[in-house]
């Protein structure tokens, strides 16, 4: 590596919308549908938007630092103790995410592919594999999401288009029929497949080309609203409001109804679970990836293997805390908001008022 | 292990001749031949077998011999009546020698400081023929031999331009094999030719005897199951690469040159997707990854479906798949790993076979075994399918070690969904694609162009476009002029 800012605009692209798009998206219809029925759409749309201002203070904030790494930016902020404990918090946050996010999707496939296999071991290698690909450094996590972005999006394009023709689209009206106020709570839930914009401050401080940033992040945000959006319509149209309620994973269940006459296939969601793999592996790697590193920076470690390690067991555990699914999301809704809170919109937002650090520092030196 | 080998050249042709042959004692294949030309005393000393006898007796010695009467300067002799083309002054008596070694002959005439070197290389050499590993339907019939003036010449024939520069270097310090490095000045990716160059002159063995030697002693991961270097036998595929900006090494006594950096698109790539029409060329390129696919799959997703998801596929197809291993001892993943076995057995037999018994080695291993063991009920018969159609599949790759890399994998994908499945099958592509994307060939990454959104590259990866939208050359190899056809 010749200099140490390699990543294109490109990679960072790719890199949000795959942190982004995760396991959330099996119950997000739902989550939708249960609060404003039919205009779960327009609640996507709108927490783009707010998605994207969030991005972009901590953009912001970032930029107004240099584009230090994080750790340096809260250190250099908050002094040593408080930005210790404030970088942990955040860690906290992102562990617990990725952790949530893997039971979650340790259950599906136990669901849908492995039904005898114990969750324990479906764990163990997930984080093995992801382990190996964090050793290699930042260039190979976004050259991986790089390619892993056509290895998601292309097939699952194609599988939307093969629901086409059970689809009912009349079933997304009517439209603006509720009261703000359940706007409002199903903005609040839907933020929450937002989450992963935080890998940013992974990102930010090894990108090439520093200007394009902000246009970037929008087109990204933008794809991931678009598509959200179109599972959404999709599984309203297939399904009606009514019945996207009860359904545990909507998206599933929608494309489990595929059946193409005379194709070889025959239960499609098991096939379209193997290729979901990747869309949480992705979303996985670069939370563990961000918690390593700050890891790393936080206890001064020489390199991103040994602090990989450290985080393993508490990801292994909090994943495997929750005994059942009921518990899982009744966990995730009880600890994830206010952690998302500080994590997103609080501690950007203070980073942004205070003055740019280097600026205090020129003045303090007088 | 470095021989000390004197570099003063006496005036006395006596005492040379001396030296070399205390050096060359017991050596029964050098030739010594001392005379006069004139009143100078003059020797001959070459390698029997490799000289060529004819050009020493008519050109040197004859001319040297009856017209040297006229000679009254040492000097003059070589630019008066040595009648031979390609003649060198040496300095250094262990470069002589070392030339002398490779073919050529040395030259003392008495009071010179230097010697002479005549260019007599010449040994009865394999001539050029048709390419046995990487065979084409249209496209040139000419292959390496193991001769590397005419490999380099048969690269030459395909770019005369002053840009071309082949640099020799002589690798091993025993073997001293001759090697040349080729680029094209103006175009080749300057921080990958100063790689190659670092890592040639860090070559510290005693002997170099194919080109394989010098791929793994350059290439970047050792530890890797993927070809970083390509090999090639044919002067096209070198041209082409050098059009594209890589840079060809070739090694005397092997007919494989070797092209550095290789992408993983490049080992897929065979000169026929070039040389016939845009849409054939396609369309080949297309059945080739499909058949990568199913060579690296087919097996692990049998096994997984019939262990894990006989939900997936069709009622009546997992009745019929279950009829048909009925009776069948072992599960399917013992099934497929005893075929996957014999299978390697069988293709390691017909290698190694002389041509003529390869045949029957094939019919007996392939048909006769094949049936018999379907027979006696020990796999089943969609297995045999299967482990025929992967083997089918994988030959359709122009490069070899890329095969045997994925006959490899296969094994393992095999394993994987034997324990856990479709989500084994995926969480190994996984792990292929990670180490796939921490690969770097010579500092370009391995998956190049698959990791950026490139345009201009993509119209010559999965299909090739018509060679009038193939206007630059690859983007990633970051060649200095990109243009290729304006």
């Amino acid at each position: 590596m010749k200099d140490k800012e390699f990543i294109t605009p490109y990679g960072l692209f790719t890199t949000i919308v795959v942190t982004i798009v995760g396991v959330g998206i099996f119950s997000y219809p739902r989550e939708l549908a249960a609060d404003v029925g039919t205009d779960g759409w327009i609640a996507t749309i709108v927490s783009g938007i707010i998605s994207y201002l969030l991005i972009y203070i901590a953009y912001k904030a970032i930029k107004n630092n240099d584009y230090n790494k994080f750790y340096n930016i809260v250190e250099n902020n908050f002094g040593k103790i408080i930005g210790f404990i404030l970088a942990l918090i955040f860690i906290i946050y992102s562990i617990f995410s990725i952790s949530i996010g893997m039971r979650v999707f340790i259950e599906v496939i136990k669901m849908y592919l492995l039904e005898k296999t114990p969750t324990e071991f479906l764990l163990l290698i997930t984080i093995l594999v992801g382990s190996y690909l964090i050793r290699g450094e930042i260039n190979t996590l976004v050259k991986f999401n790089e390619i892993s972005f056509w290895a998601m999006f292309v097939p699952i394009i194609l599988i939307l288009l093969c629901t086409l023709n059970r689809t009912d689209f009349t079933n997304i009206f009517p439209i603006l029929n509720n009261n703000p106020y359940d706007y409002i709570k199903t903005i609040r839930t839907s933020m929450f497949s937002f989450g992963g914009i935080q890998i940013i401050y992974m990102i930010l401080p090894f990108m090439k080309d520093k200007k394009k940033i902000s246009k970037t992040a929008l087109k990204s945000i933008a794809f991931v609203t678009l598509f959200y959006v179109i599972i959404v319509i999709f599984t309203l149209a297939v399904f009606t409001k009514s019945q996207t309620k009860i359904l545990l994973w909507p998206t599933i269940t929608m494309i489990k109804s595929i059946s193409i006459p005379g194709a070889f296939i025959e239960r499609w969601e098991g096939v379209v679970m193997a290729l979901w793999v990747i869309f949480y592996f992705t979303t996985f790697v670069n939370g563990y990836y961000l918690c390593a590193d700050i890891v790393k920076d936080m206890f001064r470690l020489s390199d991103i293997k040994l602090s990989s390690v450290l985080i393993v067991p508490f990801i292994y555990l909090i994943a495997l805390y929750p005994e059942n699914i009921a518990e899982l999301y009744d966990i995730n809704s009880k600890v994830t908001p206010s952690l998302y809170l500080y994590s997103l919109v609080i501690l950007p937002l203070i980073l942004i008022l205070r003055r740019p650090s280097r600026k205090r520092a020129i003045e303090e030196c007088d | 292990m470095k021989e000390k080998i004197r570099d003063s050249i006496s005036l006395k042709t006596e005492e040379n001749v001396a030296y070399i042959k205390e050096l060359l004692k017991n050596t029964s294949d050098i030739v010594f031949r001392e005379f006069y030309i004139g009143n100078f005393k003059a020797a001959l000393i070459y390698v029997d077998g490799m000289g060529d006898k004819i050009l020493l007796n008519d050109y040197v010695l004859e001319n040297v011999m009856f017209k040297g009467y006229s000679i009254t300067d040492a000097s003059e002799i070589k630019d008066r009546i040595l009648a031979v083309t390609d003649v060198r002054e040496i300095e250094k008596l262990s470069e002589a020698i070392n030339a002398m070694l490779s073919g050529d002959t040395i030259m003392f005439i008495e009071g010179l400081e230097n010697c002479y070197v005549v260019a007599s290389r010449s040994w009865p050499a394999r001539g050029v023929s048709e390419p046995s590993a990487e065979t084409v339907i249209r496209g040139s019939r000419d292959g390496f031999t193991e001769t590397i003036r005419f490999n380099t010449a048969l690269v030459r024939r395909r770019v005369r331009d002053t840009r071309l520069k082949l640099v020799s270097k002589s690798l091993g310090v025993r073997s001293k094999t001759d090697s040349v490095i080729m680029y094209i000045d103006d175009i080749a990716n300057k921080d990958v030719l100063e790689e190659l160059f670092k890592r040639v002159e860090n070559i510290n063995i005693d002997a170099i005897l194919d080109s394989g030697y010098v791929e793994q002693l350059i290439e970047d991961n050792k530890w890797s199951i993927f070809p970083q270097i390509q090999s090639t036998e044919r002067p096209d595929v070198v041209a082409a690469a050098l059009y594209e900006g890589r840079v060809a090494i070739l090694i005397d006594n092997s007919p494989f040159a070797l092209i550095v950096p290789a992408t993983m698109a490049s080992l897929f790539q065979s000169p026929d997707d070039y040389y016939q029409r845009w849409i054939y060329g396609s369309v080949i390129r297309l059945v080739r990854f499909f058949s990568i696919f199913i060579s690296l799959m087919l097996p692990a997703l049998y096994v997984a479906v019939t262990s894990f998801h006989t939900s997936i596929i069709p009622t009546k197809l997992a009745y019929f798949i279950a009829a048909s291993r009925e009776g069948v001892p072992f599960p399917a993943f013992v099934e497929a790993l005893i075929m996957e076995v014999s299978l390697a057995f069988l293709l390691e037999a017909i290698a190694r076979l002389p041509k003529a018994i390869g045949a029957t080695i094939g019919i007996v291993g392939g048909l006769i075994i094949g049936q018999a063991a379907v027979t006696a009920g020990i796999v089943s018969p969609i297995m045999i399918i299967i482990v025929s159609l992967t083997v089918i599949t994988s030959f359709t790759t122009p490069n070899y070690e890329i095969t045997s890399a994925f006959r490899m994998l296969r094994v393992l994908f095999i394993i994987a969904a034997s324990i856990v499945g479709l989500y084994g099958i995926m969480l190994g592509l996984i792990v292929t694609l990670i180490h796939m994307v921490k690969l770097k060939s010579f500092g370009i990454p391995y998956l190049a162009p698959m990791n950026n959104a490139n345009k201009n590259d993509f119209k010559d990866m999965y299909l090739r476009f018509p060679l009038k939208y193939l206007k630059n050359r690859p983007e990633y190899m970051e060649t200095e002029d990109k243009v290729r056809q304006k």
